[in-house]
């Protein structure tokens, strides 16, 4: 995390379960409601397949899965945000799936607390830091780049499911 | 203590070596004062042995052995020449004076811009050169060779000019000297020497291209590469050069003119054109003379670069007419321009006088030639143009001489070479013709021993000089298609055709929806169908940008056949078909390796050695032929020879011995010649650095797979081999079937596709190792799902209710289960992006004419795939990342 950079700014906020998420609205590309995604096979479940963006593939995550909620049906509410963000000097565009995006809210830096430590067992790395509103009600504003799948999350098939059987 | 000071002196002392004669005590004594002036600047901590040599030197007796004193100095000079040089490369000092550039320096002319621009279009046409080099070498027909050698010579001309242009001007310096060997030898002669040439001038480029100096310079080039008997001429020679620069003074020295004998010659071509140029010369010439008539002194490197490309330009359209008195004389001017422009020598008055007559003659041959076109009559050489020539001639071997020595010092008048004492001064001094004719004379006598030899190949009056400016003419009347071309970075034109894909996929897709919406409005189905024909027309050409044709890549392997060839002793010819056939730039790319081991094993497995062949009664020379040609919608590219041929029998043996098959009984002979591909497979009975350790057809054959295409063999044993690869056009779309299988579709490429069929139940075998198999042809084919490998849920599990694709890849087939199949589409592939890689059995995905995605179906890894995974779970464990839970995941 970068320490010294300012983390106040504009976020998207979303929905998610019950929880409210914000993501730095510079890194979203585009927002569109649920539409048929092509699965692609050998990945883990969380990664829903790809989906045609006027001809641009881009591949789809479920945010759900991703942080092992449990999973939902699709509604007319279900959207896809697609976001942008630099990794390792590559340029990933992914598309998140939520249950509802809410609203850009404006969160000023002395608004912003830094993330909770639950201790070593929990990975609060995506965590950017935790927003407060008005009414006191906390938005988990979340660093993409630790959403983003870090390597290629194809399965090996060989391996660990061979072993298993033999 | 500067390297260059040291440089400096050692000018002084060349400078003085072209002077001093062993007769002549004073003019020995002057060097040796500048000898022991370079003695003092040198540091001999920094050249140990130079200043040793140079101390031996001094001691030596002048008096006595004027001789011996004579002949060190010579080599001391060169030696210390290329040692200083050396020595300065690693001061790192910016050298860029001409003066000392016995180097490759790039002088302050050099753009480093303008030399990437100079490699980037000689690397290709080289290859090129080489490659015609390879093709021509037993030619025999006169004609065929005089084509030949004129494009050898208009290349190196063209090359030379480039280079002097960027500032190479070792390179430069070279080719130049090529070009007067070539002039003197004829082109097959110079074979190695070319060749030699083709890969300096690459390494050369390449040096540059990497920031560093190259490892061969141009004289230690032209010093390998140097004509062999050149030593000989070279004692005829009153007085010795120095050392090293034999070769290059003796050939200047041959070139001069011998004698007179007038000539008829006729005009060639069409008079139309003709009066064109006429015009145009008068131009030029006009042009020239004002220049010079204006200013006196004072020339800019333009104006020198302008006058230089007047007389070129007079050069080549009178080649192109055989008016050779025009053409020789130009030519002979032009090379003294060239000298002047790159400044070797200072555009004085006595250069003045010379072009300023050079003009005077062209006019006075320009209307011989009116009138001689008019009447239609021959032309006949003068004597005057014959002494213009040989004038300039000598002017040029005292320059070079001097050079030779000092190497890029400016020419005094003062320093005549020692080779025509008393012509040279002569003709320097008087402009008029007439009056230095008898002052030539004795010169010629003088040098008859030499002349003798030189005047029948290079009297420029005489018929070989004919034959040369013939062939221009034939050859630029052939070559008259100058096509333009605009350079565009690959990326930019790789970006266009995404977008062309792009907008072809939203216009097929906004066609439907018309049609479906508003088929009955006329106006809207005529302008859909206009609509349809544009963006097919668009694609097209989107494509066809990226086509290049494969003569490129097959010059490359003449060039391959030629040295392994030479390696191991065989006479090996090449040849190629269909060399203007066009692939994918990518495709190309991708094909070099393999090509290059498949062409390699033809030299090296399949043309047997000399002996073997004579016994076989085929002829000594063995033959290697390339070919390419399209063939529905794949491009084929065939490896031919006319060797041994493969053996079924030592093949089956050696998959025995390696344990690749357990039996061979029921195999076809395609099946047993594909057994060379497989992993370990060599029947070379040793290994030689050429081939023969069994990774080479492995490789080729993953590559060639990876590319989408294949490779089969067909070979008789005794006659020879054929290999095929088979391609698909581009790597950009792919010929595929679309298949539904649940929810999803996936194209199958059409290249792996062997049959379509719905099995009755009788055609389903269940076996117990194998799981379930079709029986198709008598063979067992394996069934694989793709709801089951893919886990696909709605898809259909029995086969009899879907439809079998039966596929076949690297010489396996199976049978894939999908629901339906829903059509062919040429697709354009995308990648499924960075974060699904390697997915197994999908190769990236297209987006289809209805704007769903489709999964492209990479067979032969599917087939991997399968086989692991039919044997496990239906529903194996997957893992979801939770990174509330275990965040190290």
């Amino acid at each position: 995390m970068e320490e010294s950079v300012s983390l106040g700014g504009k976020y998207l906020t979303f929905l998610l379960s019950r929880e409210q998420y914000g993501i730095e609205i510079l890194k979203v590309v585009e927002i569109f409601g649920m539409m048929k995604v092509t699965a692609v096979p050998r990945s883990p479940d969380y990664m829903k397949g790809v989906i045609n963006l006027r001809g641009k593939i881009i591949p789809v995550m479920d945010l759900r899965l991703r942080f092992g909620l449990e999973e939902r049906d699709y509604d007319d509410k279900t959207c896809i945000i697609v976001v942008s963000a630099e990794l390792e000097e590559r340029q990933l565009t992914v598309g998140i799936i939520v249950d509802t995006v809410l609203e850009v809210k404006d969160f000023q830096e002395d608004l912003i607390s830094a993330s909770p430590d639950y201790g070593a067992e929990f990975n609060t790395d995506f965590i950017l830091g935790i927003g407060r509103g008005e009414h006191e009600e906390v938005t988990i504003l979340l660093d993409l780049v630790q959403i983003l799948p870090q390597d290629q999350v194809v399965l090996e098939v060989t391996e660990s499911e061979a072993v298993s059987e033999q | 203590m500067s390297t260059e000071s040291v440089i400096k002196a050692l000018e002084d002392v060349a400078l003085l070596t072209v002077l001093m004669s062993e007769g002549d005590s004073s003019s020995l004594d002057m060097v040796a004062e500048a000898l022991e002036n370079l003695a003092n600047t040198l540091d001999s901590e920094l050249f140990p042995h130079l200043a040793q040599a140079l101390s031996a030197i001094l001691e030596i007796d002048r008096e006595k052995d004027g001789a011996l004193f004579v002949q060190k100095i010579g080599t001391f000079v060169s030696d210390a020449q290329s040692s200083l040089e050396a020595g300065r490369d690693l001061e790192q000092v910016d050298a860029t004076s001409e003066a000392s550039g016995w180097g490759e320096d790039l002088s302050d002319r050099a753009d480093a811009e303008l030399i990437v621009e100079f490699i980037e279009k000689h690397t290709s046409l080289l290859e090129e050169f080489s490659a015609a080099i390879l093709e021509k070498q037993e030619c025999s027909d006169p004609g065929e060779l005089d084509e030949f050698q004129a494009f050898l010579k208009s290349y190196l001309h063209n090359l030379k000019g480039d280079a002097g242009s960027v500032g190479l001007s070792g390179v430069e310096r070279v080719t130049h000297w090529v070009e007067d060997r070539l002039l003197e030898e004829g082109p097959l002669a110079l074979t190695q020497t070319l060749l030699n040439y083709q890969l300096w001038v690459l390494s050369v480029c390449e040096a540059y291209s990497a920031g560093g100096a190259p490892e061969v310079l141009a004289e230690q080039f032209m010093l390998q590469n140097k004509k062999p008997d050149s030593g000989v001429e070279n004692s005829e020679v009153a007085t010795e050069p120095p050392s090293g620069e034999d070769a290059e003074v003796s050939e200047e020295q041959q070139s001069t003119p011998q004698g007179f004998t007038p000539q008829s010659y006729e005009i060639t071509g069409d008079s139309d054109i003709l009066s064109e140029f006429l015009v145009e010369a008068e131009d030029h010439l006009s042009i020239v003379e004002s220049m010079l008539l204006e200013q006196e002194s004072g020339y800019s490197l333009e104006d020198l670069d302008a006058i230089f490309r007047a007389v070129h330009s007079i050069k080549g359209g009178s080649a192109y007419f055989s008016l050779q008195e025009i053409t020789n004389s130009s030519h002979i001017t032009e090379s003294l321009m060239d000298k002047a422009r790159d400044g070797k020598i200072t555009f004085n008055s006595i250069l003045r006088e010379f072009v300023l007559e050079y003009v005077g003659l062209q006019r006075k041959l320009l209307d011989e030639v009116k009138i001689a076109a008019a009447h239609n009559s021959d032309l006949h050489t003068s004597e005057q143009i014959h002494h213009f020539c040989a004038k300039i001639a000598d002017y040029l071997t005292a320059v070079d001489y001097v050079q030779a020595a000092t190497d890029g010092t400016e020419l005094s008048v003062s320093s005549p070479p020692p080779a025509a004492p008393a012509a040279a001064p002569a003709q320097v001094e008087s402009n008029s013709s007439k009056s230095q004719a008898p002052a030539s004379k004795p010169k010629h006598e003088d040098a008859s021993p030499a002349s003798d030899k030189g005047a029948e190949d290079t009297s420029p009056s005489a018929s070989s000089a004919t034959e040369e400016t013939k062939t221009p003419s034939k050859k630029s009347s052939e070559k008259v298609k100058v096509k333009d071309f605009v350079k565009i970075e690959t990326e930019r034109l790789d970006h266009l055709i995404e977008f062309i894909g792009e907008m072809v996929i939203s216009s097929s897709m906004l066609i439907q929806n018309c049609r479906d919406l508003l088929a009955d409005n006329d106006a809207v189905l005529s302008n859909t169908n206009q609509l349809e024909r544009i963006s097919r027309e668009i694609q097209d050409i989107g494509m066809s940008m990226r086509l290049i044709p494969i003569k490129g890549l097959f010059q490359k392997m003449s060039r391959v056949v030629w040295d392994t060839a030479k390696k191991l002793g065989k006479d090996v010819k090449f040849e190629m078909e269909g060399e203007d056939t066009e692939l994918d730039r990518s495709v190309i790319d991708k094909l070099a390796d393999p090509l290059m081991h498949m062409v390699r094993n033809a030299v090296d497995h399949g043309v047997e050695s000399i002996d073997e062949r004579l016994e076989a009664g085929k002829t000594k020379q063995g033959r290697v032929t390339l070919s390419a040609y399209h063939s529905g919608g794949s491009i084929f590219i065939e490896i031919r020879d006319d060797g041994k041929g493969l053996s079924r029998e030592k093949l089956v043996k050696k998959a025995l011995e390696r344990g690749l098959i357990t039996t061979a009984d029921k195999m076809s002979d395609e099946e047993v010649y594909m057994l060379i591909f497989a992993a370990g497979f060599s029947t070379a009975e040793q290994v030689t650095d050429v081939s023969g350790r069994g990774v080479g057809m492995d490789v080729v054959r993953r590559n060639i797979e990876s590319m989408r295409g294949r490779v089969s063999i067909r070979s008789t044993y005794g006659e020879g081999s054929l290999f095929t690869i088979e391609l698909p056009l581009t790597l950009a779309i792919i010929e595929g079937i679309e298949t539904a299988v649940g929810e999803e579709r996936y194209i199958i490429p059409s290249l792996s596709v062997v049959e379509f069929l719905r099995p009755t139940p009788d055609m389903i075998m269940h076996t117990l190792d194998r799981g379930e198999t079709l029986k198709f042809r008598g063979e067992f084919l394996p069934i694989h799902r793709l709801t089951e490998v893919y886990r696909i849920p709605e898809g259909r599990q029995d086969p009899t209710d879907g439809i079998l694709v039966v596929v076949e890849f690297s010489g396996t087939s199976a049978a894939l289960l999908v629901d339906e199949v829903l059509g062919k589409h040429s697709a354009v592939i995308k990648g499924l992006g960075d974060i699904y890689k390697d997915v197994d059995g999908v190769s990236g995905c297209a987006i289809l004419p209805d704007g769903a995605i489709g999964l492209i179906l990479d067979v032969g890894s599917f087939v991997q795939a399968a086989k692991t995974i039919s044997h496990l779970s239906p529903t194996p464990k997957v893992d979801a990342l939770s990174l509330l839970e275990h965040g190290d995941a």
